[in-house]
């Protein structure tokens, strides 16, 4: 099935339902109605200055009117309707249940594909992916055929004077967010309103409007990268040269004392020739020097006590003992770019997971410090300081359930549920601090632990599941994060006024993940790709053994399949026109009658094509087919970074056992709110409407949402 | 010498315990200007007393005309050499006036810095939080006798890990956390001797001593909060790696010594013409 297009076609603005469109004072001044006879230059100014105030006086009716209208915005990533349904009729949900009852509940349609920085930034824009050009977690740039992080991009700072191993760049870097089109908030904004939006995801760097923010999920860790762990060991054969997510040390314990290195981001201002260009020199080539930054590095000391079971800590000037399974506190991290004058901070946590017989030692990924941030975590810039001389140090990174850590085995599934309770408790006391202190006229905040806990804990609850694990604490894990979020709602609901409208809301259900589909391999097999050296089939990284002359399309990201397009992409090989329709209806038809031979399911139960199914300037931007897995089905892990494994069905065995990136018909979201619903089949576009509408603001043309609010009398 | 640092501290801990006593309800900030303000105006009322005013006066006097004389005579490369010459002459005599004063200044200077660290560089617990206590030993062969040496807290503190022992350090760490607001003491001992620590948790502005050491007579007046450790003891020194204490400024925080320098300074210039000193 296809996206209906027709729904699209319904969701007109509200017709009469903004009576108080703002005119803002530049439109009016110059609007050919206040077009005059000439007249004496004093009364000229007189009736400019009587204009301007006249329409100042305008443009703040739809604020006059929006007066003490307030409204909070429960955001609760990945909270499925049959799960919740489940849970408030077992009666474990009493919050929940009393807000159904006192106004409404239904499920919220989600995005193609229904992936959290998809459905968010629909959500925040009212446009679905053609509009904000949020397709997928990564996108391909074509012309290199490398991928990238859709939700944002650092710019490089300016051209460095360098003198010797010295370095200094002329202007610093910065980064930019690549979702497209304007946010609600920003939009409320713009009439004078304020917001509270508290870690919305894409939303790295924030983006400035009349009151505050904190990034969510997208911003980078220290380093920048999404989210990168260290795992420090003394037996490091035992573990894979390379994890996605973390980075394994091998460290020696000698005298009861581990000495090791926190490596934090590249120091801009140093520079060292590489080794390849030495050695091509020393081999007497004639090449020029090529440099490279160094990694800026913190050492840090474990003075270790296996009969107390302790160890102690120096990292710079702070010591602190961790027991064994142990986790310390917000530790401070500062790396030294220029010494005695110039250092980036950071914080991290350490976990000593184990002493002895082997030493293993887990640090979080390092954060930008909220309280001297690096980078702009919020706005205005110092919030995030504010919060911190209020909340402690928080996570500030991507996403901070460290779900890598526990798919490669860092952590046990104990480990990771301590961690992740850990990151709710932080979100928790800052929801309650800003339930305290909330002034403005809107408050949004997100909670992204039920998300997390449906990937990773899946399989203790599903007995069908291929790695079905029996723990008695973790098996009722997914109730117990939904029962958690209600004693959230529990402390919503006593702490806003009656008047206030309540929304809380998911940008996607949940289903289980049995099995992964490599469809890069599938398309391998269906003849579409075609390999350099067919021997290599499962070597190399990101499409390097493909031979692009001989291949017709490719998968990319969790959902997209991309035609190799002449003109397009670096090797194209179909021609825009009838070859690549021709291409695209083939590979729909294909698509549709995938079969698993293992059980004959049909793994693929939706093609969509985004140029055709989406509105908006960037449609042509994204892939060219989005796949929607059957429930139980999704890609693998493997195929969207650009991998052929050797099986195009394989079970799935990993504690990463729960997901939504596939049909989005069968992962709805969830609308719960104060207010009466007035359709069947809300969608997240709508709800962005409906939100507008609570002050009166119309929405862009480009929106593709309806009202679906009921008044409130 | 020891025993002479210990009634030394006694006397300043009792001035200072009262004079910040009095000014401690205005807050971090306001205390620390308020006591700024006085070192500034002490400072600069003993520097009067310590310094020929007269030969100060005179040789600034000097220093003016030289000043004015490069002025009226740049035209004349000669007699602008020459005179570049006087400033540089009577700037040293300037300097071997002052020289002396400040070398006696700094006595009550350092007094007035470590007291200060004393009440504003670290900030007691707070309830449920954490902190480091490190126990350094005087020999290395006293790890010897680890096993022996103990902690002991009172109820309103716990102690929440064993004692870690590192002997590259000759020291022996444990983790407490403060459970109720108060000053107690934790009592280290090593079978023998017992040797008491001062915590404080809770409270708002109390002065907190990070370390009870007795090495050395300095040591000794480098950390006045408590009595010196006696030396017979086999243990060097208790530490408490308390938070540092930072001084809001615009809402900036700040280490008291950047604000306490530039606000003396600012106070002791503003004051010399009330107290006539020449400086």
């Amino acid at each position: 099935m296809k996206k209906p297009r027709s729904s699209h076609a319904e969701l007109e603005p509200p017709k009469g339902g903004t009576p108080n469109t703002p005119q803002t004072a530049i439109d009016c001044v110059w609007s050919p109605a206040f077009r005059r006879p000439r007249r004496h230059p004093r009364q000229n100014e007189l009736s400019r200055a009587a204009l301007v105030l006249l329409c100042c006086w305008l443009s703040s009716i739809p604020s006059l009117f929006a007066a003490g209208r307030k409204v909070m915005v429960l955001g609760i990533d990945g909270m499925d309707p049959k799960l919740l349904q489940t849970f408030v009729e077992q009666g474990r949900m009493p919050n929940f249940k009393a807000l159904m009852a006192e106004g409404d509940f239904r499920p919220l349609q989600t995005t193609m594909p229904p992936q959290s920085p998809v459905a968010w930034s629909t959500f925040m824009t009212g446009m679905d992916p053609g509009g904000h050009g949020i397709f997928d977690f990564i996108h391909v740039d074509p012309s290199k055929m490398a991928p990238y992080s859709s939700m944002a991009q650092a710019d490089p700072g300016g051209r460095p004077i360098n003198a010797g191993t010295w370095s200094f760049p002329t202007s610093g870097g910065g980064v930019h967010i690549l979702r497209k089109g304007t946010t609600f908030w920003q939009m409320l904004g713009e009439r004078g309103l304020r917001s509270t939006i508290f870690r919305m995801p894409v939303n790295f760097p924030p983006v400035k409007s009349p009151g505050r923010a904190l990034a969510g999920m997208g911003t980078p860790d220290l380093i920048g990268s999404l989210g990168t762990f260290s795992f420090y060991v003394d037996h490091r054969s035992d573990w894979p040269p390379s994890i996605s997510g973390g980075e394994i040390y091998g460290v020696t314990v000698t005298s009861n004392r581990v000495s090791a290195q926190l490596n934090g981001p590249p120091n801009t201002f140093r520079r060292f020739p590489t080794k390849e260009s030495l050695d091509l020199r020393e081999k007497g080539r004639a090449v020029s020097i090529e440099f490279e930054n160094p990694k800026m590095t913190q050492d840090f000391v474990v003075h270790l006590d296996s009969k107390a079971g302790a160890a102690k800590f120096v990292v710079g000037d702070q010591e602190f003992i961790l027991k064994e399974k142990e986790w310390s506190d917000w530790i401070h991290v500062e790396f030294e770019a220029i010494p005695h004058l110039m250092t980036v901070s950071s914080a991290a946590r350490f976990y000593l997971k184990q002493l002895t017989p082997k030493f293993e030692l887990y640090v979080t990924p390092l954060q930008i410090d909220p309280e001297d941030p690096v980078m702009p975590i919020s706005h205005p810039t110092d919030w995030s300081k504010q919060l911190c001389s209020h909340l402690g140090r928080y996570y500030t990174h991507n996403i901070p359930e460290d779900t890598q850590a526990f798919n490669h085995g860092v952590f046990t599934a104990r480990e990771f549920w301590e961690q992740m309770i850990f990151a709710y408790e932080e979100r928790s006391r800052a929801m309650d601090y800003l339930l305290k202190h909330q002034d403005e006229d809107f408050l949004f905040v997100y909670f992204g632990t039920v998300d997390q806990g449906c990937h990773m804990l899946w399989h203790f609850m599903d007995p069908r599941h291929p790695g079905h694990v029996k723990d008695e604490l973790l098996k009722d894990g997914i109730a117990k994060l939904y029962e958690m979020l209600d004693i959230q709602l529990g402390r919503v609901r006593a702490a806003i006024g009656k008047e206030t409208t309540l929304v809380v809301m998911s940008d996607h259900g949940f289903a289980p993940f049995y099995w992964e589909v490599n469809l890069n391999t599938w398309l391998l097999e269906q003849g579409y790709i075609t390999l350099k050296d067919p021997s290599k089939q499962e070597s190399g990284e990101f499409f390097s053994n493909v031979d692009w002359s001989r291949t017709k399309c490719y998968a990319a990201g969790l959902n997209g399949l991309y035609i190799n397009l002449k003109g397009r992409e670096k090797g194209g090989s179909v021609t825009a026109g009838a070859e690549y329709e021709n291409l695209m209806d083939q590979l729909e038809k294909a698509l549709l009658a995938m079969k698993d031979p293992r059980n004959t399911n049909s793994p693929v139960s939706l093609v969509t094509r985004p140029r055709q199914d989406f509105q908006g300037a960037e449609k042509d931007k994204g892939p060219d087919i989005l796949v929607g897995y059957s429930r139980g089905y999704r890609s693998s892990s493997d195929s969207p970074l650009g991998l052929f494994p050797k099986a195009a069905f394989v079970d799935n065995k990993s504690p990463w056992s729960g997901d939504h990136c596939i049909d989005y018909r069968v992962v709805p979201g969830i609308l719960v709110t104060n207010r009466r619903i007035t359709s069947q089949t809300p969608t997240l576009a709508d709800l962005t409407v409906s939100l507008l509408h609570e002050y009166g603001v119309a929405p862009t043309k480009e929106m593709i949402g309806k009202q679906v609010l009921e008044p409130k009398n | 010498m020891t025993s002479a640092a210990s009634a030394l501290n006694a006397v300043f801990n009792l001035v200072f315990g009262v004079l910040y006593g009095m000014l401690k309800w205005l807050g971090p900030f306001w205390s620390l200007t308020g006591i700024a303000c006085l070192t500034g105006i002490l400072m600069v009322w003993i520097f009067g007393k310590v310094s020929n005013q007269t030969a100060i006066e005179r040789t600034r006097d000097r220093l003016s005309a030289e000043l004015i004389g490069l002025r009226l005579f740049k035209d004349d490369l000669r007699v602008f050499f020459g005179i570049q010459f006087q400033v540089l002459a009577w700037t040293f005599k300037y300097l071997r006036h002052s020289i002396v004063p400040m070398l006696i200044l700094m006595v009550p200077t350092v007094i007035i810095l470590i007291q200060l660290n004393l009440h504003y560089g670290f900030r007691p617990l707070r309830t449920g939080e954490s902190a480091l206590v490190k126990v350094k030993l005087r020999a290395a062969s006293a790890m010897a006798a680890e096993s022996s040496l103990t902690l002991r807290a009172p109820e309103n503190l716990q102690v929440e890990t064993p004692g870690v022992h590192v002997p590259d350090l000759k020291e022996i760490c444990w983790r407490v956390r403060g459970v109720r607001d108060g000053r107690f003491d934790l009592i280290v001992s090593d079978g023998k001797d017992s040797i008491a620590k001062q915590v404080a948790v809770g409270g708002r502005l109390e002065g907190v001593s990070t370390i009870r050491t007795g090495e050395s007579w300095l040591s000794c007046l480098l950390n006045p909060g408590e009595a010196p450790i006696p030396v017979q003891s086999v243990i060097e020194s208790i530490e408490i790696r308390y938070p540092e204490l930072d001084i809001l400024i615009l809402g900036k925080p700040m280490n008291w010594l950047i604000p306490f320098l530039i606000l003396s300074l600012v106070l002791g210039f503003a004051f010399k013409g009330v107290l006539g000193v020449k400086i």
